[in-house]
């Protein structure tokens, strides 16, 4: 091999270090230059959301120099057209945001920091008639409605988007129609091409302010009770509102609701009487941004003549332009908090700073981290990146685990400590005893099927504790729940003894009960069907079938899976059922589980079948009965019938446990709070008023 | 070689056409659709009172199957020919027999009697105003006529005028039926007036809309209404449709979003499971019945044994929580594929890429250690096996030096046993790896086209299958040429 000369050999070797410090040199350069125009890209951004501040801060200025007298008529209702000092207002105003929560804030108080919270799974769409849980509650933050709940009051009204309501005498007829006066400073966002992640080029009208006006009210309702419209939420709120007769907008900030009368035979006379829920679901009235869903993207209108009075109550072509919306991958805010956007991993929601009460939103910004499956939301909130989470029964020994680990404790002194709140969910887990079937329809049996299950053992040993029994179908706290009324005893010779009595005898000898029916002797065996991936009610249910069998019944486990569960129930194919219902808020209507009108018919709420005559008539006068008393004796006679008549075993209903970080503010039971709230009765923590403490 | 390469392209869209009609017919088979998947809250099946209202309510789906061709027969259209009697048969067995037959059964009759409306209207009108029916009879009847003659609108802005003018007519014709629907409630005078008036509308509209067609018709339909004509015809042009909950969103790009994440996890590991084999295999093989041996056999026995859904929750709580990586302050993440958005936004491309790396180490920590460990002990057995070949004991013989022996003579030739077996891994890149996807929450194919099998997303699910396909078809014909150049002794005439 020839050598090739030293220097030569030096040369090269010079010239690739050389080649390569260069590279090396160039890549650092580059890097730096990276990194100073990402600075410049974010001043850029600060500089930007700078100026759209001062440019609103300019137009908040102008406004009221502009319509003076607006500003005044704002304040004063007595001062706006259409308002009449002689009616009353319906609307009272609520102390707790006047006086008590500026308090509890202190002098200094500025809305800080971020409310970081996990959801689990990603929601279809962000449809505002979508009935995914979650989606409900970001599009209640973000709108806003007639009026609200006094704060930790079930069942009354403050002045929210209107200013005034009026109960005025109908002109046609002997009863009250409600007049609603809307604020004039409420106004639309604007969409930005942002919250479609650039798929869809805006026509410049969606790009401005609009207002929130008496239109956008009516178009909710007419949305609602277009019979082309499917979309869930949609046909489950029109069942709530389709006593609403007609809606008539008198000027741009003024409506007319008006129900349709029930009448009612007293002492031989017929009178007209307003559904109960009629003043609250006026209250609760919400509006739908027209500026928005009555357009295609481009800026032309949908239903290119829409003059006539009924056009979105009547149109096909308009309700499926609707569920197919463009927009249903954003919400289109007008209330404390604007909706940023919502991309794969998270939903973000920015307060809004003008919005007319400065109290409804305390923390500068919302982010809710999308995540698959409940560990990984556990992992977050122990790392600390989540604010609060719900611990499960099943999760206690881990949060104990956790608890005495150096990573915690680290956390402590960190000012990151976890406290915990426990509370009552709004929910009961109970067995559901199809009333169809040749068990399950004497009364004696039923109450001796909840005798034979011990349900304190349930919640002490499945549920760590975590629950309590409950007598009837209302949530445990509210006011319609009677208290006085003592749960069955766990009390299994009792319950031999009543089964006897209804002649299930154990004839043959073989350890199940049997019974004559038709000539045929039939053995005490049915399945009991529950959702088999909640481990919860597995165990529940593995539990029942043991207890049973010490009084001679043979129950069979039938653990399927949710669509077969929903079909099962809907076409009441089944002798037992193990499910939960989550309760609505108050007043109370027991007529979707309990009138005997579902009783027969498939897809019904009453998958049991149960009927009973005086329950009928008591869901009949509470749909108009007015007097506090009255209501509270027809909910404790109705709770009592149910309770003699045990068409369910009322299993418990479940404790939930709070879990958040210390630098959390304002977590509390507005209930436990009566020194704060005089009359409080709502039993769970209510996030719109925690604050950040840094 | 020509005529072979022709033949086997012109198979190729036969093939595939093949494929799809039988995936298609699958899918559409198998129990459920779109629409069965219900609202109860998944994991603890609760059902909140109010929203379960609209459970069971027939018009409930109408749309969106409508919208997705759903309420069409599968491959023929025979719906035209069905003769008077079946179709007062059936309407007998949903009047009057509901609970004799099971519900799943009266279900799927009452779905399908409704999707099938749309050809018997004459039929239906029939057995509505004859005066002998009886008013359940004539009502029933009446609701299907009027199921069969609501028409779905052209969605969308930018319609043509004759678009616009069916719009128009299509929104009064709907309200207009709606409005004449027999109700079990209304009296007989008023049943007879709104039956008539359908009847009226019928004679007004019968030609526009089609509703009695002759024989060509019928043969048109019975080819061309179906759903596979529907899909089929949209795949030629090379759309795979929108996603089922965002018409907004197309197949192909929501596929496009998330190759990289699949890419990378598919990729990465696969290099690095290859270097890391041939290592430990040619360590195992050289010593062969010594400690080496023995003790890279036995761990690589143990890491083959632990299923991947023990070993990554183990990464995460056991290694991620709480811990930084080893020598720096850089706290281990412990799910997605990069940090969120707005932070990744303003890291420069170094920050990018070091951010994307830490991410994803224990995500392909958790991918490779298997398959490392099964392809390692491959290895060993190939070197083993060249090891004992003449022309390495000739190799040795002549005196080639260690070094060149182990990477020329027998490093190439064991290569290809353990090519071939880590490239068959490829198939699983359509596939991903649901498993670590899952549990580290990175949003990549596997949790994509499992996500659809549930939600029965069929798009997705189809275009997951021709593409899958499609892949396989070119792969096998790619290494069958390969073979070609190879191994002369294979010829493809």
């Amino acid at each position: 091999m020839n050598r090739e000369p030293l220097s030569l050999y030096l040369i090269r070797i010079f010239g690739m270090i050389g080649i390569f410090v260069f590279l090396l040199l160039l890549y650092w350069s580059s890097n730096l230059i990276e990194k100073d125009l990402n600075g410049i890209r974010s001043e850029i951004t600060q500089i930007k959301n700078d100026i759209s501040l001062l440019h609103e801060e300019i137009k908040s200025v102008e406004h009221p120099i502009e319509n003076g007298d607006d500003q005044t008529k704002q304040t004063l209702p007595s001062m706006r057209l259409h308002t009449d000092d002689s009616f009353p207002n319906l609307l009272e105003a609520d102390p707790f945001y006047e006086t008590t929560l500026p308090k509890l804030l202190g002098k200094n108080f500025a809305p800080q920091g971020i409310r970081r919270a996990a959801t689990i799974g990603k929601p279809s769409n962000l449809h505002p008639f979508s009935n995914w849980a979650q989606v409900v509650q970001w599009q209640e933050s973000c709108t806003d409605s007639v009026a609200n709940q006094k704060f930790g009051i079930w069942e009354t009204l403050s002045p929210a988007l209107a200013i005034k309501m009026e109960a005025r005498p109908r002109k046609d007829m002997d009863i009250d129609e409600f007049w609603v006066h809307l604020r004039k400073d409420v106004f639309w966002q604007p969409l930005t091409t942002s919250l479609f992640q650039g798929s869809i080029a805006l026509a410049p009208w969606f790009q401005k302010k609009h207002l929130v006006t008496a239109h956008d009210f009516k178009f909710y309702l007419d949305a609602v009770m277009n019979l082309h419209l499917q979309e869930s939420g949609a046909v489950a709120i029109r069942n709530y509102l389709r006593d609403i007769e007609q809606v008539e907008v008198l000027d741009d900030f003024t409506f007319v609701v008006r129900w349709k009368p029930i009448s009612v035979e007293e002492n031989g006379k017929i009178t007209l009487k307003l559904p109960y829920i009629a003043k609250l679901s006026t209250g609760g009235l919400h509006p739908l941004p027209r500026f928005v869903y009555q357009y295609f993207a481009d800026g032309s209108k949908i239903i290119e003549n829409d003059e006539a009075e009924d056009t979105y109550r009547t149109n096909s072509v308009w309700a499926q332009n609707f569920t197919q919306h463009w927009a249903k991958n954003g919400i289109i805010s007008c209330g404390p908090w604007i909706f940023e956007g919502m991309s794969d991993a998270q939903v973000s929601l920015l307060r809004n700073p003008h919005f007319y009460n400065p109290l409804a939103a305390l923390v500068k910004k919302q982010e809710i981290t999308i995540r698959e499956n409940p560990d990984s939301v556990w992992q977050d909130f122990k790392v600390g990146t989540l604010d609060t989470f719900n611990l499960q029964p099943e999760q206690f020994i881990e949060w104990k685990d956790f608890q005495n680990s150096s990573a915690y404790h680290r956390q402590q002194s960190d000012g990151l400590a976890i406290k915990r709140l426990d509370y009552l969910a709004r929910s009961f887990t109970y067995i559901g005893w199809n009333q169809a079937t040749p068990y399950f329809q004497n009364k004696k049996v039923r109450q001796a099927m909840t005798m034979a299950i011990d349900r304190k053992r349930i919640i002490d040993d499945i549920l760590n504790g975590m629950g309590v029994e409950i007598t009837g179908p209302f949530a445990i706290n509210s006011p319609s729940y009677d208290r006085s009324i003592q749960p069955y005893p766990y009390d299994p010779e009792r319950a031999k003894q009543l089964l006897e009595e209804e002649g299930w005898f154990d004839t043959n000898g073989d350890g199940i009960r049997d019974k004559i029916i038709n000539g045929k002797s039939v053995p005490f065996r049915f399945s009991l069907t529950y959702y088999v991936k909640n481990p919860t009610s597995d165990s529940i249910c593995n539990y029942v079938a043991t207890a049973l069998k010490q009084i001679g019944v043979i129950c069979d486990l039938n653990g399927v899976d949710i669509s077969d569960l929903a079909q099962m129930f809907d076409a009441k194919s089944f002798d037992a059922i193990s499910l939960i219902w989550v309760h609505g808020a108050p007043p109370e209507d027991p007529r979707q589980l309990w009138h005997s009108s579902g009783a027969q018919e498939k897809g019904s709420s009453n998958a049991i079948g149960f009927a009973n005559e005086e329950v009928d008539e008591i869901i009949e006068t509470l749909r108009y009965e007015s007097n506090p008393q009255t209501r509270k004796k027809l909910y404790y006679r109705f709770h009592e019938i149910i309770h003699e008549e045990a068409p369910y075993t009322f299993l418990y209903t479940p404790k939930t446990a709070l879990l958040y970080r210390e630098y959390l503010q304002n977590v509390f039971i507005p209930a436990e709070r009566q020194d704060l709230i005089p009359g409080a009765n709502v039993d769970q923590p209510e996030p719109q008023i925690w604050w950040i403490r840094k | 070689m020509t005529g072979y390469l022709l033949r086997r392209l012109l198979l190729l869209p036969l093939t595939l056409f093949c494929i799809i009609l039988v995936n298609f017919v699958i899918i559409n088979l198998a129990p459920g659709d779109p629409t069965t998947v219900t609202e109860v809250t998944e994991g603890r099946a609760e059902k909140k009172e109010g929203s379960s209202q609209i459970f069971g309510s027939d018009l409930r789906y109408l749309q969106f199957r409508e919208y997705f061709g759903l309420t069409l027969p599968i491959l023929f259209n025979t719906w035209p020919w069905i003769s008077q009697n079946t179709i007062h048969q059936q309407l007998e067995t949903l009047e009057y027999r509901q609970k004799e037959i099971p519900f799943k059964e009266y279900d799927a009759l009452r779905i399908q009697f409704g999707d099938q409306a749309k050809y018997v209207m004459p039929k239906l009108l029939k057995i509505m105003t004859d005066k002998e029916e009886n008013k359940k009879m004539q009502n029933g009847a009446a609701r299907f006529f009027i199921r069969g003659a609501t028409r779905q609108a052209y969605l969308g802005p930018s319609l043509s005028e004759e678009q616009k003018a069916a719009n128009r007519k299509i929104a009064k014709d709907n309200q207009f039926l709606l409005e004449n629907m027999p109700l079990a409630a209304d009296s007989q005078e008023v049943t007879e007036k709104k039956i008539a008036s359908l009847q009226n509308w019928f004679e007004e509209n019968n030609s526009f809309y089609q509703f009695s067609p002759d024989t060509l018709k019928k043969i048109e339909i019975f080819f061309f209404d179906t759903r596979f004509f529907r899909y089929f015809s949209r795949v030629l042009t090379l759309d795979f449709g929108t996603l089922r909950e965002d018409p907004n969103k197309t197949v192909l790009s929501e596929v496009a979003k998330r190759i990289k994440y699949s890419l990378t996890l598919t990729m990465v590991p696969m290099v690095v499971t290859f270097i890391l084999c041939i290592i430990i295999g040619f360590t195992m093989a050289l010593y062969q019945y010594q400690w080496p041996d023995y003790s890279l056999n036995l761990l690589c026995l143990i890491l083959y044994a632990i299923p991947i859904f023990v070993v990554a929750p183990f990464l995460i709580e056991n290694v991620a929580l709480n811990h930084t990586f080893p020598f720096t302050h850089i706290p281990i993440p412990i799910s997605g594929f990069t940090s969120p958005e707005p932070i990744y936004e303003l890291m420069t491309s170094k920050e990018r890429i070091l951010d994307i790396i830490s991410h994803i180490a224990l995500p392909i920590l958790a991918i490779t250690y298997g398959s490392f460990a099964a392809q390692s002990r491959l290895a060993r057995t190939a070197v083993l096996e060249v090891m004992r070949h003449d022309f390495v004991r000739t190799a040795r013989a002549k005196g080639v030096a260690p070094y060149p022996l182990i990477v020329k003579h027998i490093g190439r030739n064991a290569a290809i046993t353990i090519v071939t077996s880590i490239a068959a891994s490829l198939g699983i890149l359509l596939g991903g790896s649901l498993i670590v996807e899952t549990v580290f929450e990175i949003d990549g194919f596997g949790q994509f086209f499992y996500k659809a099998v549930v939600n029965r997303d069929y798009n997705v699910i189809m275009f997951s299958a021709i593409a899958g396909s499609l892949l396989t078809l070119v792969g096998y014909l790619i290494a069958d040429l390969t073979y070609t150049f190879l191994d002369p002794r294979v010829t493809l005439e």
